[in-house]
């Protein structure tokens, strides 16, 4: 199973259900091999889109490539792609070696090959030996096991996958990602996974597409979109964070009558918040340093949570803002009582200021 | 549609052209059943309805109607029809109702079971009407 994954060009797709655009020309390249997640709140079109590049909606306009090859046009059965639903879709009147041979015996591939073919399928999927077994003895998770097998039995160049993991619970969820993501370098076909899960998205892809109002807002790998957000639509979505009103000042902007230093010295117009990550802030004692911006308050809260603390602070100003540092003993004993003065850093480059744009 | 929208537009007009197309073809599936209800239903049907427009000469007129309303033993027919109808709509219901409740609170084999029969006891009155 060493075939390259083929490359996915989206051009201009669009969709309109009445007046509301599902997917409004949203354009998007893949490249061979990658493992591309959709990303978006519910109604954003993450599923349509998927939906169209598997050919189960008809879009109003627009281009899908398959490497070189057109694709819009072409019957969902006629694109020799691997699929994934939510609800796994198997068949409940054949065991798990017809389920997974399944696509084979479509594709009229001889008995013995198909045999041998299924029974690598389900030992990638840890399931060897299991072919016999009826669908409804196994587990959810062995079930969505059966349906990855199902998907990748014919080595489709190209495997969607539409929230497959939503399910499951949360313990076997994270061992499946695990699993997803180590199957994929295994396998190295191009991967589309739809989720409205950050920290999914963030475990497993190596870039993501999020979504909004049937337009992609921001693609990029899962660092910079957690740590450069495009918008504050991007970085509430993804992450935890709080924002802090900012007003343009000679050289830049402050918050709160004190000037903001910035990474590279000057920040684009029309900013309007300062975006806080929870567990980017540290606690400073003395005098503040050079290469950090210095945020002063009261401690107002200090909340146990066990692999961290979160630390609810007023500023001076009035905002409110959440500070996690780590439960080691060490941090621990650096946390102001509750009431007492507290100075917050946030580094230069942690220092994100987005325009404020409209959020629903 | 001219060139420049095309551009602007990949595929409009094909995939416009594929809707229609596959919409056709889904209706096209339902042709068969059509026909048949056609030939069975609608036409024999229709042509009665057409019979009693006619005199008993075939002129055209509403000698028919007429004699519906003023014969005492048609009027008592058809008073008699809507009363049976209306009493059995409304046994139906009083037996029909507690009888859904405790097929709803069953379990779903069990239900289902019970649903076949009662299904069976049940044919349509289309299926009466040339019976009686």
């Amino acid at each position: 199973m060493e075939r390259q994954g083929l490359p996915i060009g989206i051009r201009q797709v669009s969709k309109r259900y009445g007046p509301v655009h599902a997917l409004d020309d949203v354009s998007l390249d893949i490249s061979s091999g990658e493992f591309l997640t959709l990303l978006g709140p519910s109604g954003s079109g993450k599923t349509t889109l998927l939906m169209v590049l598997a050919g189960f909606i008809r879009p109003d306009y627009g281009s899908l490539m398959f490497g070189d090859v057109e694709m819009i046009r072409v019957a969902p059965h006629k694109r020799n792609l691997g699929m994934v639903f939510q609800n796994y879709a198997l068949f409940p009147h054949l065991d798990v070696a017809a389920n997974v041979g399944f696509p084979l015996r479509l594709r009229g591939v001889a008995r013995q090959e198909a045999g041998a073919r299924v029974e690598r399928a389900l030992e990638l999927v840890r399931l060897g030996g299991y072919g016999t077994r009826r669908v409804h003895e196994l587990s959810g998770g062995q079930r969505q096991r059966v349906a990855l097998a199902r998907a990748i039995v014919f080595e489709p160049r190209v495997l969607l996958m539409d929230e497959p993991l939503s399910a499951l619970d949360k313990q076997l969820r994270e061992h499946m990602q695990i699993e997803l993501r180590r199957l994929h370098e295994t396998l190295g076909m191009t991967t589309v996974y739809v989720t409205h899960d950050q920290r999914e998205a963030l475990t497993m892809s190596d870039r993501i597409a999020v979504l909004h109002r049937g337009r992609i807002v921001q693609v990029d790998t899962p660092q910079h979109l957690y740590e450069r957000p495009a918008s504050r639509f991007v970085a509430e979505f993804i992450g935890e964070s709080t924002f802090l009103p900012i007003e343009p000042c000679e050289g830049g902007y402050s918050h709160a009558g004190r000037n903001l230093r910035l990474p590279n010295g000057t920040a684009p117009a029309g900013c309007r918040v300062l975006m806080l990550r929870p567990e980017r802030l540290q606690i400073v004692d003395g005098s503040p340093p050079e290469h950090m911006n210095v945020l002063q308050g009261r401690v107002q809260d200090v909340v146990y949570q066990g692999d961290s603390v979160l630390l609810q602070v007023e500023l001076t100003g009035g905002d409110r803002i959440g500070a996690r540092c780590a439960s080691t003993r060490g941090a621990m004993a650096a946390i102001p009582q509750r009431g007492a003065p507290i100075m917050l850093g946030l580094s230069l480059e942690d220092t994100v200021l987005l325009a404020d744009d409209d959020v629903p | 549609m001219n060139r420049a929208a095309i551009a602007i537009e990949p595929n409009l007009v094909e995939l416009r052209r594929d809707a229609v197309a596959e919409r056709l073809s889904l209706f096209g599936l339902s042709l068969p059943a059509l026909a048949l209800v056609t030939v069975i239903l609608v036409i024999p049907v229709g042509w009665l309805f057409g019979l009693s427009f006619l005199a008993d000469d075939g002129s055209l007129s509403g000698v028919n109607y007429a004699r519906m309303l003023r014969e005492p033993s048609y009027v008592r027919i058809l008073l008699a029809t809507f009363e049976i109808s209306a009493m059995t709509t409304l046994i139906c219901v009083l037996l029909g109702y507690p009888l859904a409740y405790v097929l709803s609170q069953l379990p779903r084999r069990v239900a289902n079971l019970f649903r076949g029969r009662c299904h069976r006891r049940v044919p349509p009155p289309s299926t009466l009407q040339p019976l009686g």
